[in-house]
């Protein structure tokens, strides 16, 4: 029974993954990319990390300690790039920029986009 | 556009190869010879579980030689190619070193230590379990990479790092003549008593080695990598 | 019942990364995608040397608690390619190293990273 539980989570947590990579291919600009990269893998990996502590309950500690890295490392990753990406200008699709006022957008030559 | 054609004709006839070879391969049913010696050696005479790193670093020894010294000639020729050059214009002011944020330097002081932890634990594993001393040291300087994007401003002590990848260096090769005085030929290992099998001190030099290896790689890419900083 | 074709599947999995490795560097003009085929094709060339060693209902070679050390021989994989892929990828990655180093230096003296504008020495 814990192996149909087990199974079922690691299918969900496929679907996920599958997503992410649909919506890399999918997505109008790098910064919407980013976003979709970053959350579907994330819940992903930790749906497919659910799924083996149920299938073998005796991998749990290990299991919650990648999970736990999982989290305090990806999200940080794609906030680094994305922080970097619109600061070097970035083609943005059309629609309100809200960092504009914080961080200005400057082209390679170091003018105000 | 005739090179594109080319381009595709030759990945036709690349692919048309590669097929060849992939319906010839019969999966192997038993392990050859060779290996077959290698895996019960291994135990017996070395004392390590891990057969992949009594190969890496006593039975084929010497291609660990070669490679250590590759590493070493790419060290030295990324820092002959990427010395900052007088005369050259200063990089537009997008691409200097700006601070990325209060939350990668949060993330940072978090992850930095475990990392360090980790790749220290993967070096000492070496002869245990999976793990080894280019392993190691490869997690050791991404961890170092962590830092340098966090914190633009830390200075590498490069001289140091430098001081202590030659070093190990020199340690390297010393064990590896070592074991050709003492023990059978060069890189031999069984000159340090062999514990019992499995035990934290056990396989005779293989860990002092694999720690050697380890702190030189780590040293080493760290090195490689802050040089790549405009 | 139909074993499942491990190392076959490796191996074409390996082969493809190679060709669609190569593909990226013959056709593309920007040097940093032409890095990143030969990148590519290093990840390949270890998939494929990795699956070379299988044998059928093998584990891995590593003695610990689930191997016993008598009648291992039987049971494992073949660890000698595995050894010879670890001094692959760090050469691998040491080549990758060069070859950005270079392509810094071409932009820093050409200013742009097309290969056409390097395809004429300067006189």
């Amino acid at each position: 029974m814990s192996e149909l539980i087990g199974s079922l989570f690691i299918f969900s947590g496929s679907v996920f993954l599958f997503s992410a990579g649909l919506g890399l291919l999918r997505m109008p600009d790098a910064f919407t990319r980013i976003q979709t990269g970053t959350k579907a893998t994330t819940m992903g990996a930790t749906l497919v990390m659910i799924g083996l502590a149920i299938y073998h309950p005796d991998w749990i500690f290990k299991l919650l300690l990648i999970i736990y890295f999982v989290y305090v490392s990806n999200p940080i990753s794609s906030h680094a790039l994305a922080r970097s990406g619109h600061r070097l200008g970035t083609p943005m699709a059309p629609g309100p920029d809200a960092l504009a006022e914080i961080d200005t957008r400057s082209d390679a030559a170091g003018d105000k986009l | 556009m005739m090179q594109r054609v080319l381009s595709v004709i030759v990945i036709g006839l690349l692919a048309v190869v590669f097929t060849r070879i992939v319906g010839a391969y019969v999966q192997l049913d038993a392990l050859r010879p060779l290996a077959a010696s290698y895996v019960t050696l291994s135990p017996e005479s070395l004392t390590t579980p891990n057969v992949i790193t009594g190969i890496l670093i006593t039975y084929r020894g010497l291609d660990t030689l070669g490679e250590v010294a590759v590493l070493f000639m790419v060290a030295a020729s990324l820092g002959l190619l990427l010395k900052p050059l007088e005369g050259q214009p200063k990089p537009p002011k997008a691409f200097q070193r700006s601070d990325p944020g209060e939350i990668v330097h949060s993330g940072k002081q978090v992850m930095f230590p475990m990392i360090l932890t980790f790749g220290a634990y993967v070096i000492v594993n070496g002869h245990l379990s999976a793990g080894g001393g280019f392993q190691g040291g490869a997690i050791v300087a991404a961890g170092v990479m962590l830092l340098l994007i966090a914190t633009p401003e830390t200075r590498l002590n490069t001289t140091l790092l430098s001081i202590v990848e030659s070093t190990a260096g020199i340690l390297f090769v010393l064990l590896g003549i070592l074991g050709i005085v003492l023990a059978g030929g060069f890189l031999d290992p069984r000159f340090l008593p062999a514990g019992e099998l499995g035990g934290f001190i056990s396989a005779g030099a293989i860990p002092l080695i694999s720690a050697l290896l380890g702190i030189k790689v780590g040293a080493e890419l760290s090195v490689v990598i802050d040089k790549f900083r405009t | 019942m139909i074993t499942f074709p491990v190392s076959t599947v490796m191996m074409v999995t390996g082969f493809g990364l190679i060709l669609i490795g190569l593909a990226a560097i013959l056709l593309h003009r920007n040097i940093l995608r032409m890095i990143i085929g030969f990148s590519l094709m290093d990840s390949g060339i270890a998939i494929v040397l990795v699956s070379l060693g299988y044998v059928t209902g093998g584990t891995a070679p590593i003695m610990d608690a689930d191997l016993a050390v008598a009648g291992a021989a039987q049971r494992v994989v073949d660890p000698i390619p595995s050894a010879l892929t670890v001094t692959a990828i760090v050469i691998g990655l040491s080549v990758t190293a060069v070859m950005l180093a270079y392509a810094i230096r071409l932009y820093r003296s050409h200013g742009t990273l097309d290969i056409e504008a390097f395809r004429h020495s300067r006189a």
